[in-house]
C-alpha cells in the first residue's frame, strides 16, 4: 500500500494525467484498506481518485469518495461542493451544476476554479461564444493566468480568429518568455495570418532558446520560401532582392541540413521522404 | 460506397484513443487509380488502405499542415497511394458536425484528389468490443459536404 501512496503523492504534486493507473491503484490496492492512518492525506488521496474517477467516466468511484468526503467536511467546505458541480457536470446534468457554481459564486465572487468551471460548462455545451466572452472578463481581472490566455487561444483558434489568438499568444509571450513553445505557438498563429516577416522573426527566437525545435526549423523554411517569392513578384531594387534572396537561401539550406541531420540520427528510414518533401516546398 | 481495411481502421481508432481529451485529425490513404484525378459519380468506391494521423489539440494551424501534407504527398508518390480521406474528430464529445477547420483542410485536399472523402468521428458509436463504424462519412456534393447517409 505504501508504494500505491507515494505513486499518488507524486502524481498529485507533478501533475500526471494517468487517471487509468489511478483508477486500477484504487480498485486493487486502496479501496479496501483503511486509510485512517494517513491523516490528511486520505482526504487529498479521495479528491484525487474523485477526479481521476470522473475523467475514466467510473460515477460509481467517484460517489463513494465524494460520500466519504462529504461525511468529514459536510457542506461547510467550498472545495468539496466544487467537487459535487464537477459531478453533475460529468453526468451531463449542466443546470444542476451551474446552480451549485452560481451559489458558490453569490458568496465568494472572487473564486477563480469555480469561474473556470462556469466557462468549461460553456465549452461543453458547445457555446464557444459565450464562453470566450466569459473567459475575456476571467482575464480582466485575472491577467497572469496562463492556463487561461492558452485556453483562450486555443478558442480563437478553433473559431479561426487568428488576430485575436495572436493577442492571447503574445499575452503568454509576455508571461513566459523563455519557454520556446510560446515562441513557436505565436510563430505560427501569424503564419496563418499571411504575416511571414513576423512569423520568421519568431521562429528564429525559438530556435535561439531551443535549436532543436524541428517545427521551427521547417517553420524558417516555409517563411523564407514564402518571403523570397514575395520580393520576387515586387518591383522593389534589383540589388536589394537579390541579397536578400540570397540571405533567404543560405538560411533555408540551413535549416534544412539541420533537420536532415536531425532525420539521421532518429529515423534514416524516412530520409528520402524528407528530402523530397523540402524540395517540394522550396521549389 | 466506402472500404476500410484493418490497418487504417485500427491506427485511426488508436489515435482517438491516445487523446481522448482533445480533438484529433488525420489522413486516409488509398491506392492510386486512374480514375483519382476525375470527378466522382456517385457510384465511385473508395477504399481505404492506409491512415496517416495529423494533429491532437489545436488543428488549424497552416504551417505544420503544409509540411505534413507535402510529406504525406511525397510518401504517397513512392507507394502508388493517394490521400482519399480525412478524419476530424471535434473536441466536444456530442458535436460531430464539419465546421470551418475541415471546410479549409478538405479544399486543400480536394485540389489533389477531387473523391477525397469527410471522415467525421461520432464518439457515441466509438465500442472498444464493437468492431463497426464508428464514423460518418461525408461527400462533396452541390457546393456543400453531404452525410452519405442523409437520404
Amino acid at each position: 500500500m505504501q508504494s500505491a501512496v507515494e505513486k499518488l503523492r507524486k502524481y498529485r504534486d507533478e501533475n500526471y494525467r494517468s487517471h487509468d493507473e489511478i483508477i486500477e491503484l484504487w480498485t486493487h490496492v486502496l479501496s479496501n484498506r483503511n486509510l485512517s492512518s494517513l491523516g490528511d492525506e486520505k482526504w487529498l488521496i479521495l479528491e484525487q481518485i474523485f477526479k481521476s474517477a470522473l475523467h475514466c467516466s467510473k460515477q460509481s468511484i467517484a460517489r463513494q469518495c465524494f460520500e466519504q468526503l462529504e461525511k468529514k467536511f459536510k457542506t461547510a467546505s467550498r472545495r468539496v461542493t466544487t467537487l459535487n458541480g464537477m459531478y453533475f457536470e460529468s453526468i451531463g446534468e449542466f443546470e444542476r451544476a451551474e446552480e451549485i457554481y452560481s451559489t458558490l459564486l453569490e458568496d465568494n465572487e472572487t473564486d477563480a476554479i469555480v469561474r473556470k468551471r462556469q466557462i468549461s460548462l460553456l465549452k461543453e455545451q458547445n457555446q464557444i461564444r459565450e464562453a470566450i466572452s466569459q473567459l475575456n472578463s476571467y482575464l480582466e481581472l485575472y491577467q497572469a493566468d496562463q492556463e487561461a490566455w492558452s485556453e483562450l487561444c486555443d478558442l480563437y483558434l478553433s473559431e479561426h480568429d487568428y488576430t485575436k489568438a495572436a493577442f492571447c499568444a503574445e499575452e503568454l509571450l509576455l508571461i513566459n518568455p523563455h519557454n520556446h513553445l510560446n515562441h513557436e505557438r505565436y510563430a505560427s498563429i501569424r503564419y496563418s495570418q499571411g504575416d511571414y516577416e513576423k512569423a520568421r522573426t519568431y521562429y528564429f527566437s525559438t530556435l535561439k532558446i531551443n535549436p532543436t525545435n524541428i517545427r521551427s526549423l521547417y517553420g524558417i523554411i516555409l517563411t523564407s520560401t514564402n518571403l523570397a517569392l514575395k520580393t520576387l513578384g515586387t518591383n522593389s531594387k534589383i540589388q536589394n532582392s537579390n541579397e536578400n534572396n540570397q540571405s533567404f537561401n543560405e538560411q533555408i539550406q540551413w535549416a534544412r541540413e539541420q533537420i536532415i541531420q536531425k532525420y539521421i540520427e532518429t529515423t534514416p528510414d524516412l530520409l528520402p521522404i524528407v528530402e523530397s518533401a523540402i524540395q517540394s516546398l522550396t521549389l | 460506397m466506402s472500404e476500410i481495411n484493418t490497418l487504417a481502421f485500427v491506427k485511426m481508432f488508436l489515435h482517438l484513443a491516445k487523446y481522448p481529451e482533445l480533438a484529433v485529425n488525420g489522413v486516409l490513404l488509398s491506392t492510386r487509380t486512374d480514375s483519382t484525378k476525375d470527378e466522382v459519380d456517385s457510384a465511385s468506391y473508395l477504399n481505404f488502405v492506409d491512415c496517416i494521423p495529423l494533429f491532437h489539440g489545436v488543428l488549424s494551424l497552416s504551417p505544420m499542415l503544409e509540411i505534413a501534407l507535402s510529406q504525406i504527398d511525397a510518401y504517397c508518390s513512392t507507394r502508388n497511394l493517394t490521400i482519399a480521406g480525412y478524419y476530424h474528430a471535434n473536441e466536444n464529445y456530442s458535436d460531430t458536425n464539419p465546421n470551418l477547420t475541415t471546410g479549409k483542410i478538405m479544399e486543400k485536399i480536394r485540389e489533389n484528389n477531387p473523391n477525397a472523402a469527410l471522415i467525421m468521428i461520432d464518439n457515441t458509436l466509438v465500442d472498444l468490443d464493437d468492431g463497426s463504424r464508428f464514423y460518418n462519412v461525408f461527400l462533396w456534393n452541390d457546393k456543400a459536404w453531404k452525410n452519405i447517409n442523409d437520404s
